[in-house]
């Protein structure tokens, strides 16, 4: 019943406000002076003991302590986890009180937040000496944990979107399955046939929903819109890429090839489709896991997006960002740096669960399922990965999309009414960031 | 015995405010009296000096401590801006014209009141199973009363999880029955309106067990004869619940009107959990405190969403003051 997508979790976070409130001071923080300037990372022989706080995932982290460990001997690393839902509730109520770990996990819509209050450690100068190489990483990451100009993340990890089917569903309705090379409109196509074969048994050909990383935000960029401009100061829904995208979700809807929005309201389209409801679904590399385990575990595989005016797909994922105001910032900065090299990201991967930023370390999450080709999720994410759209306070704006987008997905606004409503309201919540 | 032990609850707060005039089964009138005397005797100088305050003074810090001074500390932060990692700015009266101009509140508080009014529609549900649960000679009478009140002492978030499922469109319990008689599946939780309902429901549905205690011990403390006399009047089933129960439970349905009130008017879990992501009529369907949530924790922007509580303080201060004028009112006119 859980409706899971990667920003869901960050709309619940603030329930536990006051609980995060009172929670433990750190270890080595809580200077107030910034001392972020003369971050230095070159020496390996440096005494500290941080604490890095993370969300709790299927990362061994004890693994990339040990082995950060083998390069820097003198530092101890503490690790706290607290639950995803708490994680961002309980990092800004320690950002208030000047109190924040040493070094943290970060996430997209969270990340300008703490770059542009100047908490976190640029990375410019590991940039400089060597010891990290933006190249490694999809382009896309890069671009979303850089802040006007300057890296402060080190990627961990990234989510890709691939367009997963079910063979048999296919078979039942005598259409020939995707491939890599599909169209919007072979996607379209094959939809209406399979929702028209299979209407006596409910099953739909695509189930599309309203979500935005899973959904719309890979077909707005390969329609050529955008969600935000360049500097993140306007929305830009209204765009025509922007439209035709919702256009083509709301056409999807109305001739049933897709379910209504009311259903996939009350059943998620990725429910649909494990229950064997839906013939395709756009779903996450975080799905995998829960796919296998599924009634359709055993007849699904899954291809890059269908192609739009252009291909792309829309990436997120964590980093590792360090405290510019810790006494250890410099210890807190290399294990970032650590964390985020070849050796860091081979151990970020032996858990199979998601895919490491650094570029040719995928293959232990490809090789957990063999049966999937699931070398098209690095693939796609390094060939024309765009970055998740962020701005100093996404979730202000996240929450305004969430309530139109289905409204206009359901036909209850028109997308060209509902996308100018959307960018009015939404670039006056920028305009207050700006403020 | 019994009934003076089973008369307490049902003069829980609401009669105790009005002292311990409450006389048993002679009910209103005599609680009425008691409120006025009492009410004047307590302003006469007190012969014990400043010893009663000692004792309360423990209470009384706690409460001024966690309870007076967030709420002037709230009323305080509705005129100031927040940054998000702290430090307040004052702003005069900038977020409240902002809710007001928003169009946003209006809605909320149509949908909270919405569903305070079916709250409230629970109340006579309450007095029949209560008086169904309190015929004389009932066989397994505790089974169903702690089958009633389950929901009560459930998690919340549970029974929306629950109710959930059960509302579903395409598996859901409540479709595939209405199916049978050939009813079309009803999106219960995605249609406008219709949410409400369904929210209203389960709201409903888990007041009933607590309201249905408080009344069960009201309808111990009323004396058998009563309806025995009325019967021999040739009073009907109807006509001894209208004239006899509903009055002589006015205490307890007093209690429950205001509890139900303020329950109904902070209208929460069900709404967040059973109106979901990629769901089209969230924002037609927020309440007064998601509206709060929604503002201070995922906006970020605590100075409105301090504004909106203090509204609601303000609107459920009112209407409670409302209430106790009305029952006053109906008091001194027995």
């Amino acid at each position: 019943m859980r409706r899971r997508t990667v920003l869901a979790g960050l709309a619940l976070g603030g329930l536990t406000a006051t609980a995060a409130g009172c929670s433990r001071g750190g270890s080595g923080s809580g200077g107030s002076g910034g001392g972020g300037g003369d971050v230095d990372i070159s020496d390996t022989e440096m005494e500290a003991s941080i604490e890095f706080a993370a969300w709790e995932s299927d990362f061994d982290w004890e693994s990339v302590i040990a082995g950060f460990n083998e390069k820097y001997p003198n530092i101890t690393v503490e690790v706290t986890k607290s639950p995803f839902k708490e994680f961002f509730t309980r990092l800004q109520t320690q950002a208030s009180g000047d109190n924040l770990p040493d070094a943290f996990m970060m996430n997209g819509p969270n990340f300008q937040l703490y770059a542009s209050h100047d908490i976190l450690v640029p990375f410019d100068a590991a940039v400089d000496s060597g010891d990290l190489d933006f190249g490694n990483y999809p382009e896309a990451m890069a671009d979303l944990y850089t802040y006007e100009g300057t890296p402060y993340g080190v990627p961990t990890s990234y989510d890709s979107i691939g367009l997963w089917y079910n063979t048999e569903l296919f078979e039942k309705a005598g259409v020939d399955v995707p491939t890599d090379d599909w169209t919007w409109d072979d996607l379209h196509e094959a939809s209406k046939s399979i929702s028209e074969a299979l209407a006596d048994d409910g099953v739909y050909g695509f189930a599309g929903g309203a979500y935005n990383q899973e959904l719309f935000y890979n077909l707005i960029f390969q329609a050529g819109g955008e969600v935000l401009n360049e500097d993140s100061t306007k929305a830009q829904y209204s765009s025509d890429g922007s439209r035709a995208a919702l256009q083509f979700l709301r056409d999807m809807v109305e001739d049933g090839s897709s379910p209504s929005i009311q259903t996939t309201a009350d059943t998620s389209p990725d429910e649909l489709f494990k229950s064997g409801k839906a013939a395709m679904v756009y779903g996450g590399s975080f799905r995998v896991a829960g796919y296998v385990d599924s009634a359709v575990g055993e007849s699904i595989q899954v291809v890059q997006l269908p192609i739009g005016e252009q291909r792309g797909v829309v990436l997120h994922g964590g980093a590792v960002v360090a405290n510019a105001a810790s006494e250890n910032a410099s210890a807190a900065a290399a294990f970032a740096v650590y964390h985020g090299s070849q050796e860091g990201q081979e151990i970020i991967g032996e858990s199979g669960a998601s895919i490491p930023a650094f570029q040719g370390t995928e293959q232990a999450y490809i090789d957990a399922h063999p049966e999937y080709d699931l070398d098209v999720f690095p693939k796609s994410a390094a060939e024309y990965g765009f970055p998740y759209p962020v701005s100093a306070n996404t979730q202000a704006w996240l929450v305004v999309e969430s309530d139109m987008v289905p409204k206009i997905l359901a036909g209850d606004l028109s997308v060209e009414e509902g996308t100018t409503q959307l960018d009015e309201k939404i670039d006056a919540l920028l305009a207050e960031e700006e403020a | 015995m019994t009934q003076a032990a089973a008369e307490r609850p049902s003069s829980g707060p609401a009669a105790g405010r009005r002292g311990r005039g409450t006389s048993g089964p002679t009910g209103r009138g005599g609680t009425g009296r008691g409120g006025t005397g009492q009410g004047r005797s307590r302003r006469a100088p007190n012969p014990d000096g400043a010893w009663p305050w000692l004792f309360v003074l423990p209470t009384l810090i706690g409460l001024a401590i966690f309870y007076f001074w967030p709420v002037i500390q709230t009323a305080y932060y509705s005129f100031t801006s927040w940054g998000v990692f702290g430090g307040a700015e004052f702003v005069g009266l900038e977020n409240w014209v902002d809710l007001l101009q928003s169009g946003e509140v209006p809605r909320a508080l149509i949908n909270t009141l919405a569903y305070t009014a079916m709250l409230l529609l629970g109340i006579p549900i309450s007095i029949y199973i209560a008086s169904l649960l309190n015929r004389p000679g009932l066989r397994f009478a505790a089974f169903y009363r702690v089958l009633y009140f389950a929901p009560f002492v459930s998690m919340p978030a549970a029974i929306a999880l629950v109710w959930g499922m059960i509302f579903n469109s395409q598996y859901g319990i409540l479709n595939q029955f209405l199916g049978i008689f050939g009813i079309p599946a009803v999106f219960w939780t995605s249609t406008e309106w219709v949410a409400l309902i369904a929210i209203g429901i389960v709201g409903i549905w888990s007041s009933l067990g607590f309201n249905i205690i408080i009344l069960g011990a009201g309808l111990r403390s009323i004396s058998p004869e009563m309806y025995e006399a009325a019967r021999i009047d040739g009073a009907s089933n109807w006509r001894q619940l209208i004239s006899i129960t509903v009055p002589l439970l006015s205490p307890s349905i007093f209690f429950l009107t205001v509890l139900s009130v303020i329950h109904g008017m902070e209208l929460f879990d069900l709404i967040f959990i059973m109106i979901g992501e990629s769901n089209p009529i969230r924002s037609d369907t927020q309440s007064m405190v998601s509206l709060f949530y929604r503002q201070a924790f995922i906006s970020n922007d605590k100075g409105t969403g301090a504004a909106i509580a203090i509204l609601l303080m303000l609107i459920i201060g009112v209407l409670t003051a409302v209430q106790f004028a009305v029952q006053r009112r109906r008091a001194r006119l027995d």
